[in-house]
């Protein structure tokens, strides 16, 4: 018998405070928003974000435990290490980019670092999405 | 590397479910693993291999391991 472990719960707690976080994040940066439809959609984005994304988490998380045994298993453990290995390559791969708009386009970077964050966590949630699929 | 797990496990009557309660994985990798679609670590072998109490060897067919 493999040795239990508590990850998924660790992953649980860091996931629902890292979007609390990205949330916050988001609504405090509404007032620096210049365009009012930009201002409403991040103001509603970041809203749900922090109401439903705990919400979703612990659905996933419960519907995880449910079929599976309660801990993270090492087929689980893999998912996660190539969908971060593909997150960090893309993320890493993007920063050129990201300083290159940030400065030169100085007055947009607010928006390039959102852009970053959605494309960066986009490819993780993807990736995971497709790595669990692919077992 | 192909494996028989599958029709080690029907043998012995268990559910993926319940050989993945037995070795303490998830279905989903037991499903992985008879599908080949993923090796499992030396420590999941040792394990599969305790619950169908046999050698690692008779569970998993190691391809080109004359090398």
């Amino acid at each position: 018998m493999i040795k239990q472990n508590k990850l998924r719960k660790a992953y649980l707690i860091y996931w629902t405070v890292l979007s609390e976080l990205y949330g916050i994040t988001m609504l405090l940066s509404v007032p620096f928003v210049r365009n009012e439809l930009l201002q409403i959609i991040l103001k509603i984005s970041s809203l749900a974000a922090i109401f439903i994304v705990p919400i979703f988490t612990y659905a996933i998380y419960k519907w995880k435990s449910r079929d599976n045994a309660s801990t993270s298993d090492e087929l689980e453990q893999n998912v996660l290490q190539k969908s971060s290995a593909t997150t960090g390559l893309t993320a890493l791969s993007l920063i050129p980019f990201l300083i290159l708009f940030a400065f030169r386009l100085s007055e947009f970077a607010g928006y390039f670092v959102l852009g970053y964050a959605v494309i960066v966590g986009g490819v993780f949630k993807l990736g995971t999405f497709y790595y669990y699929k692919k077992y | 590397m192909k494996n028989n797990v599958r029709s080690r496990r029907e043998k012995m009557g268990l559910t993926q479910g319940e050989l993945g309660k037995l070795t303490g994985v998830s279905r989903q990798a037991i499903n992985a693993i008879e599908t080949g679609k993923y090796d499992p670590s030396i420590w999941l072998a040792y394990a599969l291999s305790k619950a169908f109490k046999c050698s690692i060897e008779e569970i998993f067919i190691f391809e080109g391991g004359e090398e």
